[in-house]
């Protein structure tokens, strides 16, 4: 259907995109690119359209779609095909609609003369079909129906090939069960070819025929699905295949590091809400109903929820950051002040945050070095040689070269950045570590790397962690206890080995299935394909 | 050979986490600002003949370089003599400007409240620029401060909006929260983290500024409101010599073209420069 034949992109500074890269979607077949961040996925989808990103060009290959190389064809006749015969989903799908334009308009302007009315392509979505949502603005939607609006404006004009970059890693499990049934759809009416892109395995497991591994911009390795997840030949997929986190895998039983559990951090009732929008408009949102729970020291704890559960929102009023409506917050027993300036320095230090995304935490005029030794003299008074030897140590402790802290932030890598926030929390010597969703910004290699080193740091240090995760997966690896956030309230808290075996509420029931597994997807396929070539056991 | 593409490219990355690189064309149009500057500066040193010394008859193109004006002085002298106003107003007024406006901006954006900063400032942001040069001149006469007077009143309400804009997405990013977080003053984190990040897009925006105050002060000459006589700038040249544009034509050309040539250079560093901050 659509070939690529021996791609080469390049990108700034002549650094390899894409090396010889050649891929082949077939018809009604669904391709998986999978690779860490940088390896090139994205390029590679987007070349099928017949376009390089800015900044970057193309060297050498060829795209051909219906005997026409993509990248020789005039820009009017590239364009006609983009709008009828390929449809590409970004992985903010939200972000392709016009916020001017009306639902219907949006969806009628992907539709071609032989595609379903406008009506049946929202019912396909699951979407209400009637005048008035049809007459709203995207703003006025929901992000979940936003997502299945673009969903409607991909399948609109019948598509023969379909890109779908990184589908899930922004899209609840219902809509993604939804993109997954379109996907199926699309194949079997239209016999289009998809490239999935992804970093999620278990999603590859569930959707894909091939794979093909990518890694610097070369594929270093090909094959059937089942085959390549399940037993990866080259090295950098078996260690793809390894840190891909894994809930239908057993965990050692992990115990807190002292022998008897003191709370370090309590916190008692805590309710607390925020208000959108101004004027008439406005809304509350009630982020936190009496939520309690108690971190031991030495002890992980994961508070696990959907986006706009108020995890996050818990995390500001523990940091002082958001004014609780009421209840309290104990760090060793003794009452924290609710709001960050009436903490004086011990208790601002005792409770250090790691935020979700390091880069924009470091002031991008100075160098990372800068900022975690703002922190040293801040939090523990040193400075000069004292605090450049505290820094050395720090540097050391989060494995980062010390090279590394003369560059800008936006100079390091995600997983750099994340081991310099750390560095600079720790600079503060505290007792508790809340990391906020600190993961999601990462592929699952370096994903792993952070969270081994966040163990190591705990073992030496007896360090408490909040972690804050929607990936239940990857904090069932070395949480001790579990708590589930939904729309406010806590619903559960466990060890995490019995909430695994064993889930009480029904919210952590459906997190449970949820939650991705690589080997519980493989196992499902593989007995529903009882056709294909047994592979062979590990 | 492959060695040789690997050597280049660690080269290159090497001076990416370097400085940035100044292209030529930004020294271009920085060597020309500096000139025309220096000669608006030191011009009455080096004019060959008084401002108001009578060299000839009226609109002579032959007496000199660039002839005479329409009392008989030297078009080239009174060039010379005529460039500080138009130079040093604009220069001042809009320093002034961006430092007022950048102070209401910043406590605008750092406020909870800021509607009645910014309410005053979309009134203040309706009356034409000219109209409060001139009910100013009304008022205070016809002076220099005057003049820059109303060029920082006209500006500061869109200065403030701009860098009430600029500063929001700083005052609320996650490196300020950090800094608070460790229990830094609030005047560490303006002198540490709000000033350094907005003062790049803060001169992009005085940039254009001083071109809007170049053209009022321009402007303001032309419809006779320049300086009081013996002193002379550009703008009032060209509405002076107007009427001889037949017989000496450079009395009129010349004092528009080095308002041109003060204001081109400015303007495309304003854009480069706000290209870069958008990067």
């Amino acid at each position: 259907m659509i070939e690529v034949r021996d791609l080469e992109v390049r990108g700034g500074l002549d650094a390899q995109i894409l090396v010889g890269v050649s891929v082949s979607l077939e018809s009604g077949r669904t391709l998986a690119a999978v690779g860490g961040s940088g390896a090139g996925k994205t390029t590679l989808g987007l070349a099928l359209l017949g376009f390089v990103r800015p900044g970057m060009r193309k060297v050498g290959g060829e795209v051909c779609f219906g005997g026409q190389n993509l990248f020789e064809l005039p820009e009017a006749e590239l364009r006609r095909l983009r709008r009828e015969s390929i449809a590409y989903l970004p992985q903010n799908p939200a972000s392709t609609l016009t916020p001017t334009m009306r639902v219907e308009d949006l969806v009628e302007e992907r539709r071609l003369a032989t595609s379903e009315p406008t009506g049946q392509l929202l019912e396909l979505v699951q979407l209400p079909s009637d005048r008035s949502f049809r007459r709203r603005f995207p703003h006025q939607l929901s992000i979940g129906q936003q997502q299945r609006v673009a969903m409607a404006r991909a399948i609109a004009n019948q598509p023969r090939v379909l890109i779908l970059d990184e589908p899930t890693s922004s899209i609840d499990p219902t809509t993604q069960r939804l993109m997954l049934s379109l996907v199926e759809r699309l194949r079997d009416d239209l016999g289009a070819a998809t490239l999935l892109i992804s970093h999620d395995l278990a999603s590859v497991a569930r959707m894909a025929d091939e794979v093909v591994v990518l890694r610097q911009g070369e594929i270093v390795e090909r094959g059937a699905a089942l085959r390549v997840l399940h037993t990866p030949m080259d090295s950098y997929s078996k260690a793809l295949v390894s840190a891909s986190p894994d809930i239908a895998v057993d965990q050692p039983p992990l115990a807190p590091n002292t022998d008897e559990p003191v709370p370090v951090l309590r916190a008692i009732d805590v309710s607390a809400q925020f208000v959108l929008g101004r004027g008439r408009g406005a809304r509350t949102i009630h982020a936190a109903r009496n939520v309690s729970f108690d971190l031991a020291s030495g002890e992980t704890f994961a508070l696990i929820g959907r986006s706009g559960s108020g995890k996050s929102t818990i995390a500001r009023v523990l940091l002082g950051l958001h004014p609780a409506e009421s209840g309290e917050v104990l760090l060793n027993g003794c009452l924290l002040p609710p709001l960050l300036r009436r903490r004086d320095r011990k208790q601002r230090a005792a409770i250090q945050l790691v935020p979700q995304n390091p880069e924009e935490s470091f002031n991008p005029r100075r160098t990372v070095g800068d900022g975690i030794r703002r922190s040293i003299r801040q939090t523990r008074g040193l400075s000069g040689s004292a605090a450049t030897e505290r820094l050395a140590e720090l540097l050391e402790q989060v494995q980062l070269e010390p090279a590394l802290a003369r560059r800008r932030p936006h100079e390091l890598s995600g997983g750099e950045q994340q081991r310099a926030a750390i560095a600079r929390a720790l600079a503060a010597e505290p007792e508790v570590l809340v990391c906020d969703e600190i993961t999601t910004a990462l592929d699952t290699i370096v994903q792993s790397q952070i969270v081994d080193l966040l163990q190591q740091i705990q073992r030496e240090t007896g360090i408490s962690l909040l972690f804050i995760t929607h990936d239940l997966a990857l904090a069932h690896e070395f949480a001790h206890r579990v708590g589930v956030l939904n729309e406010g309230t806590l619903v559960e808290i466990a060890a995490m080995a019995s909430f695994v075996n064993d889930p009480q509420a029904p919210e952590s029931r459906e997190l449970l299935d949820a939650a991705s597994s690589l080997s519980r997807t493989l196992a499902a396929r593989r007995s529903a394909e009882d056709d294909l070539p047994a592979v062979a056991a590990s | 050979m492959t060695s040789l593409a690997g050597q280049e490219v660690v080269a290159l990355r090497g001076r990416r986490t370097g400085r940035d690189r100044v292209s030529p064309v930004t020294v271009v149009l920085l060597a020309v600002l500096l000139a025309i500057l220096i000669l608006a500066l030191f011009g009455p040193a080096i004019a060959p003949h008084d401002r108001v010394e009578v060299v000839s008859l009226p609109f002579d193109a032959e007496v000199s370089l660039l002839g005479s004006d329409h009392l008989g002085r030297d078009v080239l002298s009174r060039i010379l003599h005529g460039g500080r106003p138009i130079v040093i107003i604009p220069v001042v007024a809009t320093a002034l400007a961006t430092l007022i406006g950048g102070v209401l901006g910043v406590s605008a954006a750092a406020l909870r409240r800021d509607d009645v900063i910014m309410r005053v400032m979309d009134v203040f942001a309706v009356i034409p620029s000219i109209l409060v040069a001139l009910v100013l001149f009304h008022r205070f006469g016809v002076q220099h401060w005057v003049l820059a007077l109303a060029v920082i009143i006209v500006s500061i309400p869109f200065t403030t909006r701009y860098s009430r804009a600029a500063a929001f997405p700083i005052i609320h990013s996650g490196y300020v929260e950090q800094a608070r977080m460790i229990g830094e003053s609030a005047a560490m984190i303006l002198v540490r983290d709000v000033v350094p990040n907005l003062a790049r897009p803060m001169l992009a925006d005085a940039g254009l500024r001083f071109i809007g105050a170049i053209y009022l002060v321009a402007a303001a000459g032309f419809l006779g409101f320049g300086p009081p006589p013996p002193s002379t700038d550009w703008g009032s040249m060209i509405s002076e010599n107007i009427g001889g544009a037949g017989l000496n034509p450079w009395a009129t050309i010349a004092p528009s073209l080095m308002v041109l040539i003060l204001t081109i250079p400015v303007n495309l560093l304003a854009d480069r420069f706000a290209r870069q901050v958008a990067r």
